[in-house]
């Protein structure tokens, strides 16, 4: 503006000539450059100067550990030195640094190991630390402190060092040999203004992701207030070592590739592809360079300009791809502006120059209007993009090294109290000829708070991102995730392309040779279209995991309740029918529960049965609380699920048993002892009301006399049917039970049994003529007793009485029919009468 | 008769041991025990026209405990089941309410109790009735007392000799339980019953003295009939013989009154031998009424959507298909209106004694 009044005009004084313009102009250091642009790099403000600070170290340390194949112990410190002054250190144990390098490394910006390889690390342009250092040095003026050690034998050095913001050139101020207790491992103090918060971007939050993400990384953290915080290693295993690999074709930019003949010495156009570029192999170079109109035998370095564009542009268009011609006219014809934006809209990695080319090969002008272009036109440009085409093979990801399902969960675990956890690793994908793989996973109900939206944790290359998350990809994929239709009913909400609210947390992992971040300061991940994709899909696989969780969990719910609910009327059942059948309630309460589980499937494998009975004194189990969550990775194959199927309904006794078998021996004894202690009738309840009411004294008064054991059975009326063994007597059989035949069908239907039982109560009463009201089921008339005496007590009955712990298993099948009549097993009651319809026919 | 009430009871007691016996057999056979109830309901009791009642189907309804849907009703079962074994080992009586309060209880661990309302209990009980063929008396059980009667009839009611005739204002309180045992007519000098649906209209009937002038019984079920009057009504008509009237609003559920009375009804089929009195004729109030005695306008109510639905659902009823009954339903929806037996004060205070009763009988204005 200013310029437009005052050029015209005669009298305007000239401000500046060329020379006196020639003698401001000089370099710009690069440390020039940071001073007055810091914000790009990460210290726009003191609080995000000082986690940036923490991040690099850490950063340093970790690569350096790894690179080393030392499993990284760290110990981060801040200190305040006085108001708004900290002190930022960072210890690691990793190789530490030769001497010689210690300054370019801490007081040098652009320096490093990392740029120039195409190989998955932390760090990547070599500014950080020293950027670090540089910022502490302009806002407190002291210097980076380092002290390394290289070894046992080495001495550790101390070194202050300070940047020279002009020529960008490292200042030792200070060097030493000092004495330093660890064996090797580098320690790096900065002093710098900050200030130090809470919060989701800050220092603490940044740590704590780090160790999700490294499951190997062993920290300390010493805050400036307040107890030091100290997580341990969760897993002993090294990141897989990743392999440098050479540039792929398809990142290559035109300036690299024209670098790269100039350099080749005496090689060939095809020999500088093949050897310098990863993926290209002798035919794919010799495609590739006719296809761009070069002879493969030329010499490299003398290709001219317009020669290694040609070979560029042939690269450019082997990643191109368009819409099916039917519905890429269809969306042209609905256009209103050029050809050439609605193919940079709808195709993948066009450029405008790639399009124009291809346009006028096919014989019309990029510029032209889209809903113009006919058919014909649109195969012609189709066909002379795919006669360019060369076919090359994505970049091999042995150069990626991904955390791991597992660890990921374990990472996820370290840091959320869920109830599920699921992780997915996806295979990996190629953008801009840099590979990456993506990894997910999530964490899901528990502690995790149920009104919040989601925690989305986000890593590059195992380092946490902090800041920017709506501008990151891995936001970008989560929003678009439907998570509704995965907990619909069990509380995750989600309106519109926003990140779901309910009790879940979202890990993404993005680890690739170069990740694609929207700026200097490594904050967000920038939005390839590759990339949100490999995000999405894994974590709708994370989602449909969750989905078949909870569907689960739900199912198992319900069981849960049912289980509850008839357990809660079982104890009333058992109250009324004990009285009434004058069996007691212990017995009617065992029964009611052994049947139970015939109708009552848990079917989540890890909730083991409950392990003990209900005590007579307090009914009702406590059920097997939910226990530290459930994980799932792969497919959940525990082969302890459903006990009650292959089985027929194992009474309470012998699922005591079960469970038992399946814990250490100690644990087995206990469970079975509180089992006994619990079943065992009430002695008391027996014996008084047994007495008095005998009709006839030649009833056998044994069986009720025998103190301790269980209140006395019904009485077969005949001996030929054998009731259905009531329930077992966990402590050894009694050997003076009961009535008992010597052989006979082993176990008759419940009701049969029933009638029997029935008709001899009558029968009974009538016969005892006991006051019509009295029911005579504790007494066993004088005429059923000759019967009974007649069938039972004879010899036999001894020998049928074997102690049951004693047999040897192959026997028990055999012995099964005996044991019903003593009261002893209640597996064959149950057992028995399923069978009960074969038995019948055979019968 | 004391020795046969004795053996029913045994009877009951073994049934109710059947029945826990039965529940044991299932349970250790791993299977799902199971009560076995009739089912109470129209589709399961057919009108027997030989008899004249309605009687109880033969399906039944499995009850299984190990069904969230039906667990606690299993199980009130036989909390019911058990306490009467105890009243009646026990000899005492007690009312369905005080029941309710024996067999209710917070269950352990828990905040539910094992029934929360007698609303929860009543059907319990009855099912257990049905369950045992057993009676409501034989479960040493009685419901609230409902009914009114006053009249020529003498009665000996648990050793007291009771003169109907001098009742005063109040009438005498039909006992829950009317049987034989305790319950004995002694004299009777009634030409006829008349039963009155309304306490209101009984009590103008009793007012006028009409069992006096025309030598009747008057009894009031207030509303819907309880045991004890149905049972006491059937007593009478067995051993009174003397006919008996019945007069009921001119609504469906007026309709419905008169039909328990004479057929029994849906919900205690079972007990249809026991209750229902098939010669009860139906006295009034008939639709065409309005015309017959030229009643006001004023008495009309206007029939709602329920009355409507009810009456043809009466309509469709087995025991209502005879031409003069199908008729009158008709008549009732062709009027649009019901009428109360109140409503015949609109002529005079003393109308339905003085005249309508009178008249009705005279012209033998009744169905059957």
């Amino acid at each position: 503006m200013t310029s437009e009044t005052t050029e015209p005009t005669d009298n305007t004084r000239r401000r500046a000539t060329a020379e006196s313009m020639a003698a401001k102009q000089r370099d710009i250091s690069v440390s020039e450059f940071f001073t007055k642009n810091r914000h790009l790099l990460g210290f726009d403000n003191p609080a995000k100067a000082l986690l940036t600070s923490v991040k690099e170290a850490v950063d340093n340390s970790l690569d350096a550990c790894e690179e080393a194949g030392i499993l990284p112990s760290l110990k981060v410190q801040i200190e305040e030195v006085s108001e708004g002054r900290y002190r930022v250190t960072v210890e690691d144990n990793g190789p530490g640094i030769v001497k010689a390098q210690i300054p370019k490394i801490f007081a040098k910006l652009l320096y490093g190991s990392k740029f120039h390889r195409l190989k998955q690390s932390r760090g990547q342009q070599g500014i950080g630390i020293s950027a670090a250092g540089m910022y502490g040095q302009l806002t407190t003026g002291r210097p980076i402190v380092i002290i390394s050690r290289t070894g046992k034998r080495a001495k550790a050095v101390q070194m202050s060092v300070r940047i020279d913001a002009r020529t960008n050139a490292p200042d030792v101020l200070e060097e030493r040999e000092i004495d330093w207790a660890p064996e090797h491992g580098t320690s790096v103090a900065i002093e710098m203004e900050g200030s130090y918060r809470g919060g989701r971007a800050s220092v603490a939050s940044y740590l704590e992701q780090t160790v999700v993400a490294n499951p190997h990384l062993e920290l300390t953290f010493v805050p400036p207030k307040g107890d030091s915080v100290h997580f341990p290693r969760a897993s002993d295993q090294l990141p897989t070592e990743t392999v440098e690999i050479k540039p792929h074709p398809y990142g290559v930019e035109l300036g690299m590739l024209i670098k790269s003949f100039q350099e080749s010495g005496e090689r060939s156009a095809r020999e500088v592809l093949m050897q310098d570029y990863s993926r290209v192999t002798s035919p794919v170079a010799t495609e590739l360079l006719r296809k761009s109109g070069v002879d493969p035998a030329a010499r490299a370095s003398r290709l001219d300009g317009p020669e290694i564009e040609s070979i560029h542009r042939v690269i450019q268009l082997s990643q191109a791809s368009l819409p099916p011609l039917n519905r890429l006219l269809k969306t042209l014809a609905k256009r209103d502006d050029k050809f050439s934006n609605a193919i940079l809209d709808v195709g993948k990695n066009f450029t405008p120059a790639l399009v124009d080319v291809l346009a006028r090969r096919a014989g019309f002008e990029a510029t032209e209007l889209a809903k113009k272009v006919e058919l014909t036109q649109l195969e012609r440009f189709s066909n002379s993009l795919e006669k360019m085409q060369v076919r090359i093979l994505p970049p091999p990801a042995t150069c990626v090294a991904p955390i791991g399902e597992a660890l990921i969960i374990e990472g996820l675990k370290r840091r959320f109290k869920g109830d599920f956890y699921a992780s997915h690793t996806r295979p990996p994908a190629v953008y801009r000829g840099n590979p990456f793989v993506v990894e997910v996973g999530i964490a899901y109900g528990g502690e995790l708070a149920k009104d919040t939206s989601a925690e989305v944790l986000r890593f590059a290359n195992r380092v946490p991102l902090l800041y920017q998350p709506r501008a990151c990809a891995t936001t970008e994929a989560t929003v678009r995730v439907n998570w509704k239709s995965y907990a619909k009913d069990n509380g995750l909400n989600q309106r519109g392309a926003e990140l779901p609210v309910g009790p879940l947390a979202i890990f993404v992992h993005l680890a690739s040779v170069w990740v694609p971040f929207t700026n200097e300061a490594k904050e967000a991940i920038a939005s390839y279209d590759e990339i949100i994709e490999e995000i999405r899909t894994g974590l709708m696989e994370c989602g449909r995991k969750l989905a078949s969780y909870l569907n689960a969990h739900v199912a198992d719910r319900l069981q849960r309740e049912r289980r509850s609910i008839f357990e809660r009327y079982i104890e009333e059942l058992s109250v009324a029918i004990g009285e009434i059948t004058k069996l007691g309630t212990d017995r009617v309460r065992t029964d009611f529960l052994g049947a139970m589980n015939n109708f009552v499937h848990l079917d989540v494998p890890k909730l083991p049965p409950p392990s003990t009975p209900p005590p007579a004194d307090d009914g009702g189990f406590a059920i097997g609380e939910d226990g530290e969550g459930f994980v799932a990775t792969e497919s959940n194959d525990s082969d302890e699920t459903d006990e009650t199927d292959a089985q027929a309904a194992p009474g309470l006794q012998e699922h005591v048993e079960e469970v038992a078998a399946k814990k250490p021996a100690k644990a087995a004894v206990t469970a079975a002892q509180s089992a006994r202690k619990s079943v065992r009738p009430p002695r008391d309840s027996v014996a008084p009301e047994a007495a008095p009411k005998q009709p006839a004294k030649s009833a056998p008064r044994e069986p009720l006399a025998s103190k301790g054991e269980w209140p006395p059975r019904p009485v077969p009326s005949s001996a030929a049917e054998v009731p259905a063994a009531p329930i077992a007597s966990p402590v050894a059989a009694p050997t003076s039970a009961p009535v008992s035949p010597p052989v006979g069908p082993p176990v008759s239907e419940g009701p049969s049994w029933l009638e029997k039982e029935l008709a001899a109560r009558i029968a009974a009463k009538k016969q005892a003529a006991a006051p019509a009201l009295e029911v005579a089921g504790k007494v066993v008339p004088s005429s059923l007793a000759s019967a009974v005496r007649a069938s039972g007590q004879g010899p036999t009955m001894a020998a049928a009485q074997p102690h049951r712990g004693a047999m040897p298993t192959a026997k028990r099948g055999a012995e099964k029919r005996r044991d019903d009549t003593t009261a002893s097993v209640t597996k064959t009651t149950i057992a028995g009468t399923k069978k009960s319809g074969a038995k019948k026919s055979a019968r | 008769m004391a020795k046969a009430k004795a053996t029913r009871e045994s009877k009951t007691l073994e049934k109710i041991e059947q029945l826990a016996f039965k529940a044991l057999g299932s349970v250790r056979a791993g299977k799902n025990p199971a009560v076995e109830i009739p089912v109470r309901s129209l589709s399961n009791v057919h009108f027997n026209s030989e008899k004249g009642i309605i009687e109880l189907g033969d399906r039944m309804a499995e009850r299984e405990f190990f069904n969230t849907n039906m667990a606690k009703k299993f199980m009130q079962t036989f909390l019911v089941a058990n306490a009467c074994r105890t009243l009646v080992q026990e000899g005492k009586t007690i009312s369905i309410r005080q029941l309710f309060y024996k067999t209710k209880h917070t269950m352990k661990g828990s905040s539910e109790n094992t029934f929360e309302t007698q609303q929860d209990s009543d059907p319990i009980i009855e099912d257990v009735e049905v369950a045992m063929e057993a009676l409501r008396e034989e479960l040493h059980l009685f419901a609230n007392r409902r009914g009114l009667i006053v009249g020529q009839l003498t009665v000996n009611d648990a050793g007291d000799q009771i003169d109907l005739r001098r009742m005063g204002r109040g009438g005498w309180g039909i006992p829950s339980i009317c049987e034989d045992d305790s319950l004995k007519f002694v004299r009777c000098d009634a030409e006829y019953i008349l039963v009155v649906e309304k306490q209101a209209i009984w009590h103008r009937l009793n007012e006028d003295r009409f069992w006096e002038k025309h030598k009747c019984i008057l009894m009031t079920t207030e509303g819907q009939a309880a045991r004890g009057a149905r049972r006491m009504l059937q007593r009478m008509s067995g051993e009174l013989k003397i006919p008996i009237y019945v007069l009921v609003d001119s609504d469906p559920w007026g309709l419905y009154i008169y039909s328990v009375l004479k057929r029994g009804s849906i919900n205690l089929a079972y007990e249809g031998m026991r209750m229902a009195v098939p010669s009860v004729r139906y006295l009034g109030m008939s639709a065409s009424d309005f015309q017959k005695f030229d009643l006001s306008s004023a008495v009309q109510i206007k029939l709602n959507k329920e009355d409507i639905a009810r009456a043809k659902q009466i309509r469709g009823y087995e025991w209502f298909q005879e031409k003069r009954w199908q008729n009158e339903i008709d008549t009732l929806l062709a009027n649009g209106f019901k009428m109360e037996l109140d409503g015949l004060l609109t002529k005079e205070t003393s109308f339905i004694s003085d005249e309508y009763v009178p008249k009705k009988l005279r012209d033998k204005d009744w169905l059957v």
